[in-house]
């Protein structure tokens, strides 16, 4: 009897049965997930639990994701060839001998001749580190806090999601792919380096996907392989991952700013040299670091403040007072070079450009490439920099701007949004073969264009004119409270509807755009760039 | 524009006037000034052109979100002595940025965030977030002068609330060390538009 009445209870009840089975399988995946994270980092790895740090739903698959762990040269061949093997799989070459990759790493290391990363020293530091060190995430939110404190944590991002794929140790060991030219051009790059952290962030501004480094930007093929080799755009989502700990209502991107990574030296080391762990053991070996700031880190704890005064004193460029010992021994490439007290981000990066981006394009000694279907000068190219004035020739007049050409060959556009005085018709002060000089605003590296922008002239043209003035000018536009009339090239004004005599409608019908008027400045605002007129023939 | 700029700085002039007068309530509307006004605008109220007001007079920023921030005391500070600046000048700025990842374009002229940008809470009142400033700024502050005196470049980016409660410490500060020696000076620096640079204003010390 019991047992029917228990059948039909059973059966009669089959949903809530199912549901308490759903939930009871719930909360057994749960707890499974609460014992993994739990777990120590090591044993996550041992087991191929992924890290957690930061949860994003768009993470890939483990599979195609660059390694979180740090490959250290490891003291024993074995761990160093498995751990090569393994980082050559997830590079997507396979087929790799995982000793090759091992000696050729080393052999790249000491040829590239990284301070922080020779054979000694990793010898050195491999004996007290362990061999698989992973960045934790607390230590990774720790470094970006501080250094958004201290206002570099985008040169902190990127340098960490770097070294969480590998850093240059990882770039270097391709060494078999490369071929010759490409090779000394990556080691030359190496060697104008002070240290990993300056090497990795130059290599992310080269490689990287952004716009915003887009003039430094190779070929498609030496990106693609500049992307094969150094996953930068796994790098780019890894770092923006990092970047998003620090920012809730981020507007805008910016590039990296070579003169804040020595800011970065400073937190890393002010942060990590208190603990001695092994993790900031390795991060603290990528960056090579000034004696006197090794002091100060010794006197800890130091406030905020005091750091500030610290960075502040050991990195400000802008004054020109304290710089003569930072930046000289910056750049060890052009010896014969009077040390420079001021670098702005872009003479840096031209520096980097004339020495390397030549010769990492592939071209070598020639210096003629074909680049869309035309011979163009890549040295002379890569010796020009934003910012640089130029003499350039007129070689076409459109509507929307001037062409031009430099006397290297190399072409480029003034809009007309970049012509200064914003003539309403760019053919009434340009023509073909004329020779003007030109400011450089931006370079596409990737079509051998140059974006350019005309100089004021040393005297302004507002000056020659006074109230009272009688000039000839050509009407540009109608408007409904007057008419606009340039008298030359950065000297417009408004003839205002209060100063006619008849209506604008009429004056429509008087004249057309572009005729010619003779007006009276009534006043002339400096400050506004603009002038009162009125029609001198109505008065 | 520079006609428009004016206006909106000498309404907010009128308002602060009008509740010096006490015939305003205690309100100034803040939502449609600049930063920069608001702190111009301060500090000429907050200072004392001639002796000490006959009582205390208070006045309360009132934001876009209908919110209002604390009492801001007007009138409340003396032009230090001259013969004090000798011993501030000495002192190596440090150059701070109002608020951290907003204006890329201050990466490079400063040396600290005085608020970082993930700590701002969100979707609080304006009136919250003034006092959150106002609280941070109270702390860092004293853990700075337990220390040594201190002089900052405040470059001052273009979010009110965090603006107002950073003037409204720094006046409470100062108020705070009117009989001492000073030992903090705040030097505002504003982003200029037309100029495209960042001048500075009147120093607070």
């Amino acid at each position: 009897m019991f047992y029917l009445q228990l059948k039909w209870f059973l059966e009669k009840n089959l949903t809530f049965w199912a549901i308490l089975f759903l939930a009871a399988w719930l909360v057994w995946k749960l707890l499974q997930r609460e014992r993994r994270h739990s777990m120590p980092p090591d044993t996550r790895e041992r087991e191929n639990i992924p890290a957690s740090f930061p949860s994003d739903p768009e993470q890939p698959t483990p599979q195609s994701m660059p390694p979180v762990v740090l490959v250290m040269p490891a003291p024993s061949p074995e761990v160093v060839a498995r751990e090569s093997e393994q980082a050559a799989v997830e590079a997507g070459m396979p087929e790799l001998s995982a000793r090759v990759v091992v000696r050729e790493a080393e052999q790249a290391l000491v040829e590239a001749g990284i301070p922080a990363l020779s054979a000694e020293v990793v010898a050195r530091e491999s004996e007290r580190a362990a061999v698989e060190i992973v960045i934790p995430d607390d230590l990774l939110i720790q470094l970006l806090e501080l250094s958004d404190r201290f206002v570099c944590a985008i040169e902190m991002a990127t340098f960490l999601a770097m070294m969480r794929i590998g850093g240059a140790q990882l770039f270097l060991s391709f060494k078999h792919e490369l071929d010759a030219g490409m090779l000394d051009s990556l080691q030359k790059l190496a060697q104008t380096c002070r240290d990993e952290l300056e090497f990795v962030s130059l290599l992310y501004a080269l490689g990287s996907p952004s716009e915003k480094h887009a003039h430094l930007q190779a070929p498609a093929w030496a990106t693609s392989f500049l992307a094969c080799c150094l996953q930068v755009y796994n790098v780019e989502h890894e770092r923006e991952r990092l970047l998003a700990v620090v920012t809730k209502n981020k507007r805008e991107q910016r590039m990296l700013d070579f003169n804040l990574l020595d800011r970065v030296r400073i937190v890393l080391l002010s942060h990590l040299s208190a603990e001695n762990g092994t993790d900031e053991a390795a991060l603290l070996a990528a960056v090579s670091v000034k004696p006197e700031w090794q002091q100060w880190s010794q006197q800890t704890p130091h406030t905020p403040i005091e750091l500030a005064k610290i960075i502040s004193l050991h990195t400000r460029t802008r004054t020109g007072s304290l710089v003569e010992n930072i930046m000289s021994w910056h750049f060890p490439m052009e010896p014969d070079q009077p040390p420079a007290t001021n670098y702005s981000w872009m003479e840096t990066m031209s520096r980097y450009q004339k020495a390397v981006v030549p010769e990492l394009l592939g071209y070598g000694g020639s210096e003629q490439a074909r680049i869309d279907g035309r011979e163009v000068d890549v040295k002379a190219l890569a010796l020009l920099h934003a910012g640089d004035l130029i003499t350039v020739e007129v070689t076409g007049v459109q509507e929307y701007g001037v062409f031009v050409k430099a006397e290297s060959g190399i072409e480029g556009l003034i809009r007309k949004s970049k012509i200064w005085g914003s003539p309403e018709n760019v053919s009434d002060y340009f023509n073909k073969g004329d020779i003007i000089t030109a400011s450089i605003l931006d370079i596409d590296m990737r079509r051998s264009r140059l974006e350019l922008s005309t100089q004021p002239p040393a005297y302004d043209p507002l000056l020659k004119y006074s109230p009272g003035d009688t000039p000839m000018g050509k009407i540009t536009r109608f408007l409904y409270y007057g008419m606009i009339v340039e008298i030359e090239l950065g000297v417009k004004g408004l003839i205002h509807n209060n100063d006619m005599r008849q209506p604008i409608s009429k004056m429509q019908d008087r004249y057309r755009v572009g005729s010619e008027i003779e007006v009276l400045v009534i006043s002339v605002e400096m400050e506004k760039r603009h002038l009162s007129l009125a029609d001198a023939d109505q008065l | 524009m520079y006609m428009q700029d004016n206006i909106d700085r000498n309404t907010l002039v009128e308002q602060f006037e009008r509740v010096l007068r006490g015939n305003h309530g205690d309100n100034v509307d803040v939502s449609k000034s600049k930063s920069s006004d608001i702190s111009k605008t301060l500090r000429r109220f907050v200072y004392r052109e001639s002796g000490p007001l006959p009582y205390p007079v208070y006045a309360r920023a009132r934001y876009n979100d209908g919110s209002r921030g604390k009492p801001f005391q007007l009138r409340s500070l003396q032009p230090r002595n001259k013969d004090y600046e000798p011993l501030l000048r000495t002192l190596l700025p440090v150059r701070v940025a109002m608020i951290s990842m907003r204006h890329y374009e201050l990466d490079t002229l400063v040396d600290y965030a005085w608020i970082l940008n993930k700590d701002i809470p969100p979707h609080r009142s304006l009136a919250y977030v003034e006092e959150f400033s106002y609280e941070r700024t109270r702390q860092q502050l004293r853990e700075a002068l337990d220390q040594a005196p201190l002089k900052l470049h405040f470059y001052q980016t273009g979010y009110q609330p965090v603006a107002v409660g950073f003037y409204r410490a720094l006046t409470d500060e100062l108020l705070a060390r009117v009989l001492q020696k000073p030992v903090l000076e705040v030097v505002p620096y504003y982003y200029s538009f037309l100029m495209n640079y960042y001048p500075h204003g009147q120093p607070w010390n």
